[in-house]
């Protein structure tokens, strides 16, 4: 079943469970109000019956008077006095034909008794007189408030129920609609997000419930799954252009080497050359299997405590080996007093290679021009800025900078594989901290990395 | 005893270099530093306005979340320095209004800016510097200049424009 539909049932069968329960009440005991109030009546007109009746008429005058003057009469109402009976004989009376068995013997047994048959109602008393005589007095009416005023109320009850239940089921249907409609979107989005797609995120909605944690759940692996994708990726492609550079170069020179017979002097110093190309070939592919080693062996990266500064200095210290014709400057001035401030809860490989990939892009685009890297800590947050005068990226292109792959129009003098801003983000995302980009073109880009402070004691 | 200075702002992470060249001017370690940053704004003329007038809002709605983050990150730097640093608005007409002010706020010193021009923060601010000029306290003016070659920043609010400069000050 549809979940939906499930909690239009649900909220239907609920409300509806209440409605019916409360108006069956209401119905019940108003109708057992009108019966016990209507024998009342009955009872106050046999007891005056039987006095005006019964007793010395002349004393009853001012009963009588009093009887015509306040009671209504009801409709279709009528009386009958047996005087004086005999509780043995009196059944077989031909007057009592009428009435039901039953009553007349609860009537001699228990002194009073009633019964209603449709709108009927019949109320029998004995009747003492002060002379000690018993008298049977029965008195019967039709009861217009039960037939009219009680079907009245029924009507009123059922067409409120239908009305009821209308309502209801709209307020269910739409009720349910409201509660669906997030976690429809939420497929959606995510129905979308596939390989080739997978920077992609779910919008977090701005108020704090289930389905804001649900999104952002969705998100964080998101993040995780797109971080590992693309370090593989960068890994490979990293790896194979790495490697193609010393291969084609032995390949080269053990080719023109066998090109012809050569004098030993030669093949000494082309197989020197060759050596030199594998040593360099094999320290290239123990780097990368170190890289591969560190952090992305398919499990969950330790988290540790990274010294910001310290973690800057090996970047510039990095990039400067392998850019090096790279002027980095560190701006230290808003260094905080406290060592404590400048901790991060991550793991250094990732943040290591997150900064050197941008810093090593700042320093890729500005072409020997300084880059500026500076630090400072605020409450709970360390900013890390890397400033570059580089050839600043197009404003109308600063949507795509972090797909994989994207690489801005102007930089096709540069190589590069547009992996690294992308991972940088990823694993900043995997700090909780932030990336920001801001750009001029041909003027330079500033990149804001705010990262959460870790909690450490001294 | 702490010294009290007045820097004057307007909001924007540039100015408040200004603050930081003062605070590494100072190197007493002992020496403890009450800075307040100061922005002048004239007050409404209407009555009602000046009923439900609270200086706390008005602050809250010139301070940008950048120059809230500077401004942390300067505490942060100079933590043991800074006995406190407030932002405060001044609505005074004359020059002895604000000597009025130095007095009430035992200002030791102000600094002023040399070759970086302060800007309106909104629609009723007003220049102050004319008032530092004049006034009678030791006055320090500050130069600095962006040492990331191209200050290409229109924007004065990104954190970066506190960082890569170069201060001077002029006596």
């Amino acid at each position: 079943m549809k979940l939906q539909n499930k909690i239009v049932y649900i909220l239907l069968t609920a409300f509806l469970g209440y409605t019916l329960l409360f108006s069956g009440f209401i119905y019940y005991s108003i109708s057992r109000f009108s019966f016990a109030d209507f024998y009342k009546r009955l009872e106050i007109r046999a007891i005056t019956t039987a006095k005006i009746e019964l007793e010395n008429p002349t004393e009853t005058n001012v009963v009588q008077q009093l009887r015509q003057e306040y009671l209504e009469v009801l409709p279709n109402e009528s009386h009958l006095i047996l005087e004086d009976i005999d509780k043995s004989s009196v059944l077989e009376d031909a007057r009592l034909d009428g009435y039901q068995n039953g009553f007349l013997r609860a009537i001699l047994a228990e002194g009073l008794a009633t019964y209603n048959t449709q709108n009927t109602f019949v109320y029998g008393t004995l009747y003492q007189t002060p002379d000690g005589r018993e008298h049977l007095v029965i008195i019967s009416a039709e009861n217009y408030f039960a037939t009219h005023h009680l079907a009245y109320l029924r009507n009123l009850i059922l067409t409120s129920l239908a009305i009821a239940f209308l309502l209801i089921v709209v307020f269910s249907v739409m009720f349910s609609r409201k509660i669906i409609e997030p976690i429809q979107n939420i497929i959606r989005k995510t129905r979308k997000i596939g390989f080739e797609n997978l920077h992609m995120r779910l919008e977090v909605p701005g108020s704090n419930d289930a389905i804001r944690e649900l999104s952002q759940t969705f998100n964080d692996m998101l993040n995780r799954l797109e971080t590992s994708f693309e370090t593989q990726k960068n890994f490979i492609s990293n790896a194979s252009h790495e490697l193609n550079t010393p291969l084609t170069s032995i390949i080269g020179e053990a080719d023109v080497t066998l090109s012809k017979l050569r004098e030993p002097q030669e093949y000494i110093e082309a197989i020197k050359a060759i050596l030199d190309d594998a040593e360099k070939l094999q320290s290239k592919t123990q780097a990368l299997l170190l890289l591969a080693q560190t952090g992305f062996d398919g499990k969950r990266q330790k988290f540790g405590k990274v010294r910001m500064d310290q973690l800057i200095l090996d970047v510039k210290e990095t990039v400067e080996k392998i850019q090096t014709h790279s002027k980095i400057s560190l701006d230290f001035s808003l260094l905080p007093e406290s060592p404590l401030m400048l901790k991060v809860l991550g793991n250094e490989q990732l943040l290591h290679l997150a900064l050197s990939n941008i810093v090593l892009n700042a320093c890729k685009y500005s072409d020997g021009k300084p880059v500026n890297i500076a630090l400072g800590a605020m409450e709970g947050l360390i900013v890390v800025i890397v400033k570059d005068n580089g050839i600043g990226i197009p404003p109308e292109e600063m949507d795509y900078i972090y797909d994989p792959y994207f690489r801005a129009s102007n930089t096709k003098n540069h190589e590069g594989y547009g992996i690294g801003l992308p991972l940088a983000r990823n694993i900043i995302r995997i700090h909780d901290g932030e990336l920001k980009v801001s750009s001029k073109l041909n003027l330079g880009t500033t990149v804001e990395i705010h990262l959460p402070r870790g909690n450490f004691q001294l | 005893m702490a010294k009290t200075i007045l820097i004057p702002t307007d909001f924007t992470v540039k100015s408040l270099n200004l603050a930081k060249m003062a605070l590494q001017k100072s190197l007493d370690p002992q020496e403890k530093i009450k800075i307040i940053l100061i922005h002048g704004l004239m007050a409404s003329t209407s009555i009602t306005e000046l009923l439900f007038y609270s200086k706390s809002r008005v602050l809250a709605d010139l301070e940008t979340p950048e120059f809230q983050a500077s401004c942390n990150l300067l505490l942060s730097k100079f933590d043991g320095k800074i006995e406190r640093m407030t932002i405060d608005i001044f609505s005074g007409f004359t020059q002895a209004a604000f000597e009025n002010y130095l007095e009430a706020n035992r200002i030791d010193e102000v600094y002023l800016p040399g070759n970086h021009k302060l800007k309106l923060a909104s629609r009723s601010s007003f220049d102050l510097l004319p008032f530092f000029n004049k006034c009678r306290l030791p006055k320090i003016k500050v130069d600095w200049e962006d040492i990331s070659i191209s200050s290409h920043e229109d924007r004065e609010n990104a954190i970066s424009t506190l960082f890569f400069t170069r201060g001077q000050i002029a006596h």
